[in-house]
């Protein structure tokens, strides 16, 4: 109620029956605002408290769970497959690697190799084949606990040329500490890389750059280069022809729609905060598929969406039918350069 | 890591965004021919020029309709109509906040075209009820729409690097039945329609329903007067659900998965730190059948209010008051994948505006 009667007036001797008017110090006064402040208090709380209500929602699809797959194969090594199970995004459980699959690996058409036992890594392999650069390759991936199994295919592309590299440095900043070998520090700068694409090919790569890292022989004097640890260092480009050209990660895509059969120079630009003298970096180009260009490509705009609420969704892609994941052939191509620092 | 530099002027934020200056002409012809006692027309054509970053854009626009008398109460009616439009609705297809954006059409955007076509047979009973059936066809091109992965929030791409260009479609029918006079007035609308996109990289080429698709859109208004005072209206709402995109599956990903920890490699790196293990979940992946392809729940709600009008001497003045969602009708404002209470994941709604009273006063002078 908004409104309320007033108490009826109190058995003064110094106010008159005809006196209506309360004073506004009068008990039933205060009473009256009270109530009146009471129900606006409730209206409005009425408003604002059921502005927003989160409920757990029961109609939603569930979908049966479907064979995964994933394999990235190349000429340098044998087979290895992972093969999992998908799971509803309401399902709590925790994805598990499916141990009882068979694989059936075809090469033009052609059974190669069945693979039916799973390694205590988790891998399924097949270490008698290689890949051959050129060929397709196919699979058909069944499991007991599945009603459909799932296939594949990829052919291996051929291994990229890196015609030429160099480093040009635009800002550094070392600390030589005694021997001229002992010195560390940062380096700005850009590698240009010469790339021969082929021609009426449509090419796609990816492109990594890893550091050696190195000991000083203190014997020798000389710095080492260890091939036992190497590490990626974080490149970007501004190049129109890479496509995730806009932030600094560890590899960067690239497509050929506008440098088709051409030799190309693509200029890399990076940060090295472990720089030291006479470093040795390893260029890797990488050659991919459409297949494996397009899952790579589809990842990366999902990672990095993942915390952006306002970003369009994202659909991953994948070439394997019934089923989810990657099955995707590569080949890579290395350059070696020591820095001129 | 670190961000490159980037020029004030490219920024792309919501706010802050670089001024695009254009200007737009237009000029319309129009006339109502009398073609025979029964049939009717009206003609007219629209110009429009349209001014932007040294790109011209202009375009003729025939409007055609008519209309031809079965009888004294009943009619058909046909229309065409050619469009352009140089603004275009800026859609966002994730959380379903209202984040959508007017854009200009630019030298790199073009401005949206559209043809319609429409059909329609109307029958007046009596001076009071009407019934109408309309159906109607149209088709679109140059839309925009953001690509997989951006957001407006992005401040390191223009809003036109983000978008792709595409067409759509849009046709259904309508029935309206009125009554106008009387003391009960009111109409009763039902409309059933389609609409459609298709972009040459989105949702892979394939079409998929359009944010605002609502296939089913029903309408119930109505009034009449209480007293000599008091005048009640009441309005019922409903349509399907807008679509949303949802991931439905997930799966496990390959163990070599982000740029961070990259893809494809031949180097046999010994211990690389960045190697997982397998059985440690290295990279959980959502799977999405197609753009807006979840459909929300269904909306609905009442509209009621009373009206009491009073003339003064200098005017008229009204008190309304009304309720907005009269049955507390949780209508879906977005949806996301969470957690319920414990801890299990869910797919969870969020709803805004349930009822809600209120109270207008009005004056005209």
């Amino acid at each position: 109620m908004l409104f309320t009667t007033p108490d009826t007036i109190t058995e003064s001797s110094t106010q008159s029956f005809a006196d209506c008017r309360l004073s506004k110090y009068h008990p039933s006064k205060k009473l009256f605002m009270k109530n009146s402040i009471f129900n606006l208090f409730i209206l409005i709380s009425l408003v604002l408290v059921g502005c927003e209500t989160t409920e757990k929602i029961d109609d939603f699809p569930l979908r049966p769970s479907k064979l995964v797959v994933n394999c990235y194969f190349n000429t340098d090594s044998t087979w290895k497959f992972q093969v999992s199970k998908s799971l509803s995004v309401l399902d709590n459980a925790e994805i598990k690697l499916i141990r009882n699959a068979n694989i059936k690996l075809y090469k033009e058409g052609e059974l190669l190799n069945t693979i039916s036992s799973i390694g205590a890594d988790g891998w399924y392999r097949s270490p008698e084949n290689f890949p051959e650069e050129g060929k397709e390759y196919s699979i058909e991936v069944t499991s007991p606990d599945f009603k459909d199994g799932i296939q594949a295919k990829d052919v291996v592309p051929v291994k990229p040329s890196i015609l030429n590299a160099g480093i040009i440095v635009t800002d550094s900043s070392f600390y030589d500490h005694g021997y001229y070998y002992h010195s560390y520090g940062y380096v700005k700068g850009s590698f240009e890389i010469t790339l021969a694409d082929q021609m009426n090919v449509s090419n796609y790569y990816q492109l990594k750059i890893y550091y050696m890292d190195s000991v000083f022989n203190n014997y020798t004097e000389e710095r080492e280069f260890s091939h036992l640890q190497k590490s990626l260092i974080s490149i970007t480009s501004e190049d129109m022809n890479v496509e995730n050209s806009r932030e600094y990660g560890t590899s960067l895509l690239i497509n050929d729609y506008m440098i088709d059969g051409q030799n190309y120079t693509l200029s890399v630009d990076f940060n090295d905060w472990n720089a030291m003298r006479k470093k040795e970096y390893l260029i890797e180009l990488t050659s991919i598929t459409r297949i494996g260009y397009l899952y790579r490509k589809t990842i990366d705009e999902s990672n990095n969406s993942r915390n952006d609420p306002f970003a369009e969704p994202v659909m991953i892609y994948s070439n394997v039918s019934n089923g989810f994941g990657i099955f995707s052939a590569y080949s890579s191509g290395i350059y070696s350069l020591v820095a001129p620092f | 890591m670190k961000l490159k530099d980037v020029e004030l002027d490219d920024v792309d934020t919501i706010v802050g965004e670089k001024n695009i200056a254009a200007n737009e002409i237009s000029a319309y012809f129009e006339d109502d021919y009398k073609i025979s006692q029964n049939l009717k027309a009206n003609l007219g054509l629209h110009y429009s020029g349209f001014l932007v970053n040294s790109k011209f854009y202009n375009s003729l626009q025939p409007r055609l309709a008519f209309r031809y008398l079965l009888s004294e109460s009943l009619s058909l009616k046909t229309s065409y109509s050619f469009m352009q439009q140089y603004i275009h609705l800026l859609t966002n297809n994730n959380i379903g906040l209202p984040t959508d954006l007017w854009v200009p059409a630019t030298d790199r955007i073009r401005p949206q075209k559209s043809h319609q076509v429409a059909f329609g047979i109307s029958k007046a009973f009596s001076d009071s009820y009407k019934l109408t059936l309309e159906g109607y066809y149209k088709s679109m091109l140059n839309l925009i729409e953001y690509k997989d992965g951006s957001s407006f929030m992005e401040s390191n791409a223009k809003w036109e690097d983000k978008v792709e260009s595409g067409r759509g479609w849009s046709y259904g029918g309508e029935l309206l039945f009125e009554k106008k006079l009387g003391k009960l007035t009111g109409w009763i609308g039902y409309t059933y329609s389609i609409t459609e996109r298709q972009f040459p990289t989105i949702n892979e080429g394939e079409v998929f329903p359009y944010k605002y698709d609502r296939r089913h859109d029903i309408s119930v208004v109505t009034s009449f007067p209480l007293n000599e005072k008091w005048d009640f209206s009441a309005s019922w709402v409903y349509g399907t659900g807008t679509a949303h995109t949802l991931p439905t599956e997930r799966y496990m990903g390959n163990s070599s998965l982000s740029n961070y920890y990259g893809y494809f490699g031949s180097i046999d790196v010994g211990y690389n730190p960045y190697d997982l293990q397998i059985g440690e979940f290295n990279g959980e992946l959502e799977h999405i059948d197609s753009r807006n392809s979840i459909r929300a729940a269904d909306y609905h709600r009442l509209d009621i209010s009373f009206q009491r009008t009073r003339e003064r001497k200098w005017g008229e003045a009204s008190w309304t008051l009304g309720v907005y969602n009269t049955y507390n009708r949780k209508n879906p404002f977005y949806y996301y994948i969470g957690r319920d209470e414990r801890g299990n994941r869910a797919l969870r709604r969020v709803s805004l505006f349930p009822f809600i009273p209120s109270a207008t006063y009005s004056f005209t002078f």
